[in-house]
C-alpha cells in the first residue's frame, strides 16, 4: 500500500551535487521551481528537461529513482491533467473534440500537455533536492536561512530539530503502518471495499495503533535525547559546517543563467524559439 | 490430512530493480494437521516472507500455495482464508486499537459477519482461553494492561477467528521469563482446544527443539533442513553453516564430547543430558573411585 | 571505590485521579567504579525506573531519597547551587554525560538519519570544539565497529547495528557509566551477543556497565547481580551466590546451565555451588565422571 515512497530518502553517492553546500541546493531548488512556473514555450521545457537530466547524470542518481516520485503523484497529475483538458479551452480556438458540454479546443490541448510537463519538471526537481541532500543537511540549510527570525523570538532550533526528526521518522513509520495494516488485514479487515465513508472508517484500525506507538516513541525518543544533553546550552555546535565552495558558486552561476534564458524566452523572445524549433508542427 | 502445500514457491522482492532480492527460491514444504512447526533462520533467510503468503498477505509471484486444498490466489476465499490461518505478528501488542479489550477480540469475528450472538460466544470462549477471564478484563482498556496481558489479548483476538492454522511470529520476542512461560504454556493449550496445526517463526533455538516436532530451517530464501529437531540440530555442521545457534543442551554434549564423554547427539532437552548422564555415570562409575 | 550510591530511594508515579503507584521502595545501593553490574527482576519489578534515577532523568520522589553520582547529588543539581572545585557550576548534564543510558528499542533512541550525525548529537549538544566533535565520533564509530556505516541511514540498518550505533552515541560522550537499558530485548541471536561482547569490552576498558536485562545467560557475565523485586533489592551478590538461591519466587529463571546441574543433583551428581554457564557446568560434570 505505501510503498514505493521516495519522499524523504536520501540516496547516499557522493556526487558533486551532493556535496553542494544544502542552502545553495535549496536556493537552487526555489530558482528552479519559480522558474518552471514562468516557461511559457515548448523551447523552455525542453531546456529544463535537459538541465534536470544533466543534473541527474551529475548527481549518478539512477533516472528511476527520480521517476519513482512521480509516480507517486501520478494520480494527482492525471487528474489535473483532465480537469485542464476539458475546462482549460479558450474561446474561439480551434475546436478537435466535442461532447455535450465537454470541448477539447487545440489551445485547451497545449495547456495540458504544458501543465503536465511542468508538474512533472516540478516534482522531479524537488525530489533530487531530497535525494541528493541528506535530511539533516536540509533541515540544517532551512535553519541557517531562518536564522534571522530568531531575532522575533521563532524557536529556529527548535524547528530545525523537529523537521529532521520527523524526516528520521518517515521510514520507521511507513514501515510500521505496513506491519500493523498486515496485522489488521489478518483479522480480516479489507481497505478496499465500501464508501468514502467506510474505507475512512476501516483505517482507524491502523491509526489508532499507530497513534498510540508513535505517543509512545515520542516518549522513550525524549528520554533518549534528554540523556545525551539536548537544550544543555545555547552554543550547540554542529560537526559539520557547510562552507560556500566554488562548486556553489558554479552551480549558482549556472542556475541564474538558466533562470535568465527562461525570463527573456517567456518576455523578450515570445515563442520565437519555438517556431524557430518546431516551425509549422504546433 | 493435509493443512498446507507449498510447490515451487519463489518470490523476489523489487523485482527487475538494482535492490532486487531473492527472498525465496523455490521453496517446497508439506505440512500436515497437528503439526507444530518450527521455522528456523537467521534474520533475512526468509521466514516472513514465507509465512505471509499462508494467508495470502504477500500474492504469489511464482509457485503456488494451498491451504487445506484451496489455492491462496482464489480471490473469492481470500476472507476465509485470513480467517482460517491466524496469524500472530512479532508484538501483536503494537496493533491493540479498540478501547475496550472485549471490542478489540471481536474486531475479527465482526470482519467475519457472524452473528452477534456468536460473536459474544467466542469473545468469551477466547478471552478466557488466553486467561484474561471477561468478567474482569471486558470492559477494560487494552492500553492499560501489563506487557504480557496486552499480548494475550491480542493473542485472543486472533483466537476469536477460530483458525483452523495458528502461525506465530516470534511469539517470546520481549517477554520476561514469566511471560516467556505464560506463552508457552498458551500456544500448547490453544494446540490442544482450537488450532491444532502450529507454526512458529523463532530465532530462539531452545524453545524451537522443546516445542516443535518439526524443524524447517531456511537459508537464503531456501529450505535447508526440513525434519525431527533431533535430526535437524543433530546436523551440527550444517547448523553452523546457516548461522544459527546450537539449542543449550546440544552445545553441553559437544563440549563433554570434547573431553571425552560422548553421548548421543540427538538430546537436546535437559531431561534428556539428565538421564543419560545418570546412566552415564552408573556405567563408568565403579571406574572413577578405583 | 563507590563511584553511584543510591540511599533510601523511593520512586512514585503519579498516576493521576488521586492514584499513584510506588515503583520503587527504600532503595539503598553502591556500585562501585569498573565493575560489571546486571539489574533483573520480571516486567514491573521497577528496573527501568531505577536505570532513569541513576542519570537524573527521575528524581527520588521521597525527601530523603538520594542518588549521588560521582559525589554529585542528582536533586541538588536541579537548583544550580552546586559548584566543582573551580567555582563552576555542576548541572544535571554533567551527571547525564557522566552515566549514559543505551534504551531498549533500536527505532526510538537515533535522533538524526544519518550514522554520524546521531552518534555527533551528544556532543553537539554540549557545545564541544568542532575538531574534537568529529574525533570523538569517528573513535566511538570504532569502538563499536561501526566506522563503516558512517554515511549509512540508520534506518537501512539491522536491529543489532542500530544498538550499536546508539551506544557509540553514548561513548560520544565519553560516559564514566553507560546503562543497557534492555538494550538486548528486540534483537536477534546475533545482535545479543555483538551488544554483549562490545559491553564486556567497554567493561574490559574501566568504563562502569550496568546491564538491566531478562535474560539470565547474560546476567551470568556480570561480576554482580541484583535482584529487584516489587521495587525492592530481593538479592544482591556475585551469579555464583544469586543463582544458588531460588530466584522463581521473584519471577525469573535460573540460567540454563544452573537448572541442569541443580537436577543433576537429583540424580546424585554434586557441583560445588552453582554452575553459571556450560563451560563451569562441563567443567564439574568431567570431574565427576573420570
Amino acid at each position: 500500500m505505501f510503498k514505493d515512497i521516495s519522499f524523504g530518502q536520501y540516496y547516499p553517492v557522493n556526487s558533486p551535487v551532493h556535496r553542494l553546500d544544502a542552502r545553495v541546493k535549496l536556493l537552487i531548488t526555489l530558482m528552479f521551481v519559480v522558474g518552471i512556473f514562468f516557461i511559457k514555450s515548448y523551447f523552455g521545457f525542453m531546456l529544463t528537461a535537459v538541465v534536470l537530466v544533466l543534473i541527474i547524470l551529475l548527481a549518478r542518481l539512477p533516472i528511476m529513482s527520480v521517476l519513482k516520485s512521480v509516480k507517486a503523484v501520478l494520480f494527482i497529475v492525471a487528474f489535473t491533467a483532465l480537469i485542464n483538458l476539458f475546462l482549460g479551452g479558450e474561446n474561439g480556438s480551434e475546436v478537435l473534440w466535442a461532447w455535450k458540454s465537454l470541448v477539447i479546443t487545440k489551445a485547451s490541448d497545449h495547456t495540458t500537455i504544458k501543465m503536465v510537463l511542468r508538474l512533472v519538471l516540478l516534482i522531479s526537481g524537488a525530489s533530487l533536492l531530497s535525494l541528493t541532500t541528506t535530511p539533516v543537511a536540509l533541515a540544517d540549510g532551512i535553519e541557517s536561512i531562518l536564522s534571522p527570525l530568531r531575532h522575533i523570538r521563532v524557536p529556529v532550533r527548535d524547528i530545525a530539530m523537529i523537521m529532521s526528526i520527523a524526516l528520521r521518522f518517515i521510514p520507521t513509520l511507513f514501515e510500521e503502518t505496513n506491519k500493523i495494516i498486515s496485522a489488521q488485514k489478518s483479522r480480516g479487515a479489507s481497505f478496499d471495499t465500501g464508501g468514502p465513508f467506510a474505507r475512512a472508517k476501516a483505517l482507524l484500525p491502523v491509526l489508532i495503533p499507530l497513534f498510540v506507538n508513535s505517543f509512545r516513541r515520542a516518549d522513550e525518543l525524549a528520554f533518549a535525547m534528554d540523556s545525551r544533553c539536548y537544550n544543555a546550552t545555547d552554543k550547540r555546535v554542529k560537526m559539520k559546517v557547510a562552507k560556500i565552495g566554488i562548486g556553489d558558486v558554479v552551480a549558482l552561476f549556472v542556475m541564474c543563467a538558466f533562470f535568465t534564458v527562461i525570463m527573456l524566452d517567456r518576455y523578450y523572445w515570445c515563442g520565437l524559439v519555438d517556431t524557430l524549433i518546431f516551425g509549422g508542427l504546433l | 490430512m493435509q493443512a498446507i502445500k507449498i510447490t515451487s514457491l519463489t518470490y523476489i522482492y523489487s523485482k527487475k530493480t538494482p535492490s532486487e532480492k531473492v527472498a525465496l527460491d523455490n521453496v517446497n514444504l508439506a505440512i500436515n494437521e497437528g503439526e507444530f512447526v518450527a521455522v528456523v533462520g537467521h534474520t533475512g533467510s526468509g521466514k516472513s516472507t514465507l509465512v505471509q503468503h499462508l494467508n495470502g498477505l504477500i500474492k504469489t509471484q511464482s509457485g503456488s500455495v494451498e491451504i487445506f486444498g484451496n489455492p491462496t490466489t482464489d480471490k473469492k476465499k481470500l476472507k476465509q482464508l485470513r480467517f482460517d490461518v491466524g496469524m500472530v505478528f512479532q508484538y501483536p501488542e503494537y496493533q491493540l486499537f479498540e478501547d475496550t479489550v472485549a471490542k478489540d477480540v471481536a474486531f475479527g469475528p465482526k470482519n467475519m459477519k457472524l452473528p452477534k450472538e456468536e460473536i459474544d460466544n467466542r469473545v468469551h470462549r477466547a478471552m478466557e482461553l488466553v486467561g484474561l477471564p471477561y468478567s474482569d478484563f471486558a470492559e477494560r482498556s487494552p492500553f492499560e494492561l501489563s506487557g504480557g496481558e496486552k499480548r494475550r489479548a491480542a493473542i485472543a483476538g486472533v483466537i476469536a477467528m477460530e483458525p483452523k492454522i495458528l502461525v506465530l511470529d516470534e511469539p517470546f520476542a520481549g517477554l520476561d521469563p514469566v511471560g516467556v512461560e505464560e506463552i508457552t504454556a498458551l500456544i500448547m493449550k490453544l494446540k490442544r482446544e482450537v488450532c491444532p496445526t502450529v507454526i512458529m517463526v523463532t530465532h530462539d533455538m531452545d524453545s524451537a527443539s522443546a516445542l516443535a516436532d518439526r524443524v524447517v530451517a531456511l537459508y537464503d530464501g531456501k529450505i535447508v533442513a526440513d525434519g525431527h529437531p533431533k535430526e535437524v540440530f543433530g546436523n551440527r555442521a550444517l547448523i553452523e553453516e546457516i548461522g544459527l545457534d546450537v539449542p543449550f543442551v546440544a552445545r553441553v554434549v559437544d563440549r563433554l564430547e570434547g573431553e571425552g564423554i560422548c553421548l548421543d547427539k540427538g538430546i537436546l532437552t535437559i531431561d534428556e543430558l539428565v538421564s543419560a548422564l545418570d546412566k552415564y555415570k552408573k556405567l563408568t562409575g565403579g571406574e572413577s573411585h578405583v | 571505590m563507590s563511584y553511584i550510591v543510591l540511599k533510601g530511594v523511593n520512586f512514585t508515579y503519579s498516576l493521576g485521579e488521586g492514584r499513584s503507584l510506588k515503583a520503587l521502595k527504600n532503595l539503598s545501593f553502591s556500585v562501585e567504579k569498573g565493575s560489571f553490574v546486571a539489574l533483573v527482576g520480571m516486567n514491573g519489578s521497577g528496573k527501568s525506573t531505577l536505570s532513569k534515577l541513576l542519570n537524573g532523568l527521575f528524581l527520588p520522589t521521597n525527601k530523603q531519597g538520594q542518588v549521588i553520582v560521582d559525589g554529585i547529588n542528582t536533586k541538588e543539581v536541579e537548583d544550580g547551587t552546586v559548584k566543582d572545585g573551580d567555582g563552576n557550576e555542576v548541572t544535571a548534564f554533567d551527571v547525564r554525560r557522566k552515566v549514559g543510558i543505551v534504551f531498549q528499542n533500536p527505532d526510538n533512541q537515533t535522533v538524526a538519519t544519518i550514522v554520524e550525525d546521531d552518534v555527533a548529537f551528544g556532543p553537539e549538544n554540549i557545545g564541544l570544539p568542532r575538531e574534537e566533535i568529529v574525533e570523538r565520533v569517528t573513535s566511538a564509530l570504532e569502538s563499536v565497529g561501526m566506522q563503516d556505516y558512517k554515511d549509512r541511514p540508520v534506518s537501512k540498518l539491522s536491529g543489532g547495528q542500530k544498538q550499536r550505533v546508539a551506544i557509540a552515541g553514548v561513548l560520544a560522550m565519553r560516559p564514566d557509566v553507560i546503562v543497557f537499558d534492555e538494550s538486548t530485548a528486540m534483537l536477534d541471536p546475533l545482535g545479543r551477543r555483538e551488544i554483549m561482547s562490545i559491553a564486556k569490552e567497554l567493561n574490559n576498558q574501566g568504563i562502569t556497565v550496568i546491564m538491566v536485562t531478562h535474560n539470565m545467560d547474560e546476567a551470568a557475565l556480570a561480576d554482580r547481580i541484583i535482584v529487584l523485586s516489587k521495587g525492592e533489592v530481593a538479592l544482591d551478590g556475585t551469579p555464583k551466590e544469586v543463582f544458588s538461591q531460588d530466584v522463581t519466587r521473584f519471577g525469573l529463571t535460573l540460567p540454563p546451565a544452573t537448572e541442569t546441574a541443580n537436577r543433576l543433583g537429583a540424580v546424585g551428581f554434586d557441583f560445588d555451588g552453582a554452575m553459571i554457564n556450560e563451560v563451569e557446568l562441563v567443567e564439574g560434570i568431567c570431574k565427576q565422571l573420570r
